[in-house]
């Protein structure tokens, strides 16, 4: 277990800088996520410390041993990296059984014998799948192939393990389940990883910290709950979660807080040092920050909207409103039941903590 | 940041950048190697047809001259052509419906009628023109003796000596290679598209042709043009039935160049320069077809179960049709064989007295002919070693270049297809200029032979391997890397036993047709060191008509081991269901 650090990471595609300049500390035990869309260079950036492909620019250290570097021209071969890695598609070997492909690892290493039958035995009791050593890959399901996969990466003890979206070939369910599995076996073997996916729901579940990526560079690094409350930027806001965004602009400015004038409402939030009076600013509110109601509530509630329902729609369990104001639309959240129907009218307001300024 | 920047690092020692040393030098070693097959040869040929004999270095431009004021060139050309369009025109016409028969309707035996689609991986060209060669002699072929006796009729029912007999023997040995792309290209398309067509109004009939062979338009094209490019390049058919008959074509006319007294080495290599030039335009077409072939997006990965046509009465006459080519093309000729391996003399009724099995006692002892077993040896040696040669080269070509990009991966995928568009008489009269002087001096052996059939046969090696290669993910390799194996350590313990299958086929393919080369064979051969091909034509021409059959029996028989040996390779060598 051992960490890692990455300073200044740059690949270019022909013109195209896929990774831009990225510097990133992981530390040791510690479960990363690198989150983005595609294209975003995540997995640029995990093939680069898997050693799958060569540096433009920067360098990456495991521990204290720096395995690429572009200054030093220094470029270890991926096998010589002690890494572990579980692939996408799995990457078993179909011609091997279930105990070879978790034993191929630990014979490179010189583990042979009776301690290498000990090691295979207790990673397949790590993933619960004792039963099946003889097995070939094919003769598995494939939430039992992803555990065979984990295994393999991390039978042998690496000093990094490596997540390359391992979730995404699973169907809905299973992919649930999985994250939770994935997240303990983390936890269990406690090896330093980084993770890759674009999926947020499996970010936000999995991870100690999330680095959000765009563009081949990285927006915000943060735990998953700082990332879904204060997001840095739109993009960030708009990737993880659903959120209601609108162009508002500030009218004032305290110790205390700030009012944004949205359309015909005026918001209350909380002060940010960067946006000065009359500045434009980005406004976002998560559709299950809003109260509402079809009554109009008690005078001095804060940050209250009187709008018109355009559309209502069940989610199972909740319902999704869609309202239209002077100047804005939003989507309201709401638990249980609320009799409205479009053209209602609706009162729904929310707390000025939530509501939260954007950078532009 | 200061500390950071103190801290002490460790810098790995012996590491290379970029990493993999092994693997480049084995990459640069196959495209050296594949360069020096293919276009050392070609350069020699070229450098041949300006030099009046083979070991005087001097340019001249004689042997063009001669070549295209030639008495022979007009007829050579008119010939060739007419055969050549002849055959693709009547091939398509013949494969297309059989293909659908087979990929599209309901009729009975598809079985039997796909076997269509092994007949020339199992009879040789050669086969074939001997056997029509003896089935259809003006005088004394079967079927004409067979219709004088029955209709009392002077007149040959068909003379096979003819250009009508050559484009005939010419159509049924190539018309299997526009079924096999065709039938692959109809199974395999999406049933959604017809479905489609069906929901709209279309009857069955109309989706046929309004759909499904628009849509296999790019198999068909692909297909009939790889039948042009054979029918140019193929020797034997035009050596047994044209040249009889005084019609001459490119290969065989480049024949006679050599056999003339003395050899005309640079007219035969300026005659070749041609060929080689309408081959290669013709093999381009065909990749722009195939390149287009993706914008149709019909064959997915995904395996499809395609909606079968009830063809009520009609699928007799399908049956028929079917029938009847697998008559003409493979029962006659065999049972032509089969008869002469134990018949007394050519031509008597079968009856007891009439059989014997002194024939086949010479033949396997070897009293026959010294020729005989010689020639076995031969081949077998050198259709064992080329496989085996060809099969590694073509492995790594696949390899570097399903998992390679940029330049070197264009120039791997061009390197081992452009032996596709040589015909073996250019390949012959290349490899006869660049091996008959150092520094490799090779002609008169063995060598020379090898080295043909190696280049010759690559792109079938490729073709094979690659099929197989692109289904294995490189996640495979990736992490073998990653658990720690080197690059030949991943390749030999995850890549190599899961292309076994592809490999075994590969090999088993080129085996078989070095077994039967002849077209650059029978330019390159020297006294003993004959091959079977080569051995069934000099047979042939002295007329023997039991050993020849016996010959080519042998052939066959050793072919059909050889593809019984590789499904059984391939059922066994995968208990895990891999592919």
């Amino acid at each position: 277990m051992k960490n890692v650090e990455i300073n200044g990471l740059t690949k270019f595609y022909g013109d195209v800088k896929a990774v831009d300049d990225i510097y990133l500390r992981v530390n040791q035990g510690e479960m990363i996520t690198l989150l983005g869309p595609s294209g975003c260079g995540k997995s640029t950036t995990l093939n680069m410390i898997a050693g799958f492909e060569t540096l433009d620019a920067g360098e990456i250290y495991v521990g204290d041993n720096v395995i690429s570097s572009h200054t030093l021209s220094v470029m270890l071969p991926p096998h010589k990296r002690n890494l572990g890695m579980v692939f996408q598609s799995y990457g078993l070997w179909p011609h091997m059984t279930v105990a070879q492909n978790i034993g191929y690892g630990l014979k490179l290493r010189g583990i042979r014998g009776a301690k290498a039958k000990e090691r295979i035995a207790d990673a397949l009791r790590l993933v619960r799948l004792e039963p099946y050593a003889n097995r070939y890959p094919s003769q598995l399901s494939g939430g039992q192939q992803q555990r065979v996969s984990f295994a393999r990466a991390v039978v042998y003890n690496p000093d990094v393990l490596l997540l390359d979206e391992p979730l995404s070939n699973l169907d809905a369910t299973l992919r649930e389940e999985m994250r939770f599995e994935l997240k303990e076996l983390q936890e269990k073997t406690g090896l330093t990883t980084i993770f890759v996916t674009h999926d947020q729901m499996e970010a936000m579940v999995m991870s100690d910290r999330i680095v959000v990526m765009q563009a081949g560079k990285i927006v915000q690094i943060g735990e998953p709950r700082d990332i879904y409350e204060s997001p840095a930027n739109r993009f960030v806001a708009s990737f993880i979660g659903v959120t209601n965004f609108a162009e508002g602009e500030v009218l004032s400015r305290s110790d205390s807080g700030m009012r944004v004038a949205l359309g015909g409402a005026v918001l209350a939030c909380a002060a940010r040092p960067d946006i000065a009076v009359g500045e434009k600013a980005l406004v976002s509110i998560r559709p299950q920050d809003w109260s509402a109601d079809t009554v109009q509530p008690e005078a001095g509630t804060p940050n209250l909207i009187e709008s018109r329902v355009e559309k209502v729609v069940y989610l199972g369990g909740s319902y999704e409103i869609w309202t239209v104001t002077a100047g804005a639309r939003f989507r309201i959240h709401r638990y249980g039941e609320l009799s409205v129907s479009p053209g209602d009218t609706l009162y729904h307001w929310v707390a000025p903590e939530r509501v939260r300024i954007i950078p532009n | 940041m200061i500390s950071k920047a103190l801290r002490r690092r460790v810098i790995p020692s012996g590491v290379a950048f970029p990493a993999f040393q092994s693997q480049s030098l084995i990459r640069v070693a196959t495209i050296l190697i594949l360069s020096v097959l293919v276009l050392y040869p070609l350069f020699w040929m070229l450098v041949g047809s300006f030099q009046p004999t083979p070991m005087r270095m001097e340019f001249s431009l004689r042997a063009y001259e001669r070549v295209f004021t030639s008495r022979y060139l007009p007829e050579v050309l008119w010939n060739t052509g007419v055969m050549t369009v002849a055959t693709t025109f009547f091939a398509t016409l013949l494969g297309v419906p059989l293909a659908w028969i087979v990929a599209r309707t309901d009729t009975p035996f598809k079985l039997l009628i796909n076997l269509v689609a092994m007949i020339p991986f199992i009879t040789p060209p050669m086969l074939g023109a001997i056997a029509w060669a003896y089935l259809g002699s003006p005088n004394s072929g079967f079927i004409n003796v067979a219709w004088s006796g029955l209709t009392g009729a002077e007149e040959a029912l068909f003379n096979v000596y003819s250009m009508t007999g050559l484009i005939v023997v010419m159509t049924l040995y190539l018309t299997p290679y526009v079924f096999l792309f065709t039938s692959i290209a109809m199974q395999n398309m999406d049933p959604t598209l017809e479905n489609a067509a069906a929901i709209t109004g279309a009857g069955p009939l109309r989706t046929t042709f309004t759909i499904t062979v628009p849509l296999a338009m790019p198999a068909i094209l692909s297909g009939a043009i790889l039948v042009f490019i054979q029918s140019l390049e193929i020797f034997a058919i035009p050596a047994a039935i044209g040249s009889p008959g005084g019609i001459y074509v490119f290969v065989t006319q480049i024949y006679q160049l050599l056999l003339g007294v003395p050899p005309r080495f640079s007219d035969a290599a300026a005659l070749s320069l041609p060929l080689l030039l309408i081959c290669a335009l013709a093999l381009w077409l065909q990749l722009k077809i195939i390149g287009k072939d993706k914008s149709y997006t019909t064959v997915s990965g995904k395996t499809f179960r395609p909606k079968l046509i009830t063809l009520g009465k009609w699928r007799y006459a399908a049956l028929a049709y079917a029938g009847l080519y697998l008559i003409l093309a493979a029962v006659l000729p065999y049972l032509v064989f089969i008869y002469g391996s134990v018949i007394r003399s050519s031509g008597l009724p079968i009856t007891l007295d009439n059989l014997t099995l002194d024939y086949v006692i010479r033949f396997f002892t070897g009293e026959a002919n010294p020729l005989i077993w010689r020639s076995i040896r031969n081949s077998l040696v050198l259709s064992l070693g080329g496989a085996t040669i060809a099969v590694i080269l073509a492995a790594l070509c696949s390899y570097y270049s399903s998992r390679g990009k940029g330049r070197s991966k264009a120039y791997l995928d061009f390197i081992s297809l452009v032996p596709i568009a040589i015909p073996g008489a250019v390949i012959a009269i290349g490899l006869l200029w660049a091996y008959i002087r150092p520094p490799f001096q090779l002609y008169g052996t063995l060598w020379i032979l090898l080295i043909a059939y190696t280049t010759r046969y690559i792109p079938f090696g490729v073709k094979a391997v690659s099929s197989s290669i692109i289904q294995i993910s490189p996640d495979l390799e990736k992490a073998a890397h990653i658990c720690g194996a080197g690059w030949i350590r991943g390749f030999v313990t995850v890549l190599v036993p899961l292309l076994l299958p592809g490999l075994f086929a590969g090999w088993v393919l080129m085996f078989v047709s070095m077994m039967r080369e002849l077209s650059a064979s029978i330019m390159l051969y020297s006294s003993g060191r004959e091959t079977m091909a080569v051995a069934l034509y000099l047979l042939w021409d002295e007329a023997s008509f039991q050993y020849v059959s016996l010959m080519a029996l042998t052939l066959v028989a050793i072919s059909l081991i050889c593809i019984g040996l590789m499904r059984l390779v391939v059922k066994a060598g995968n208990p895990a269901g891999v592919h």
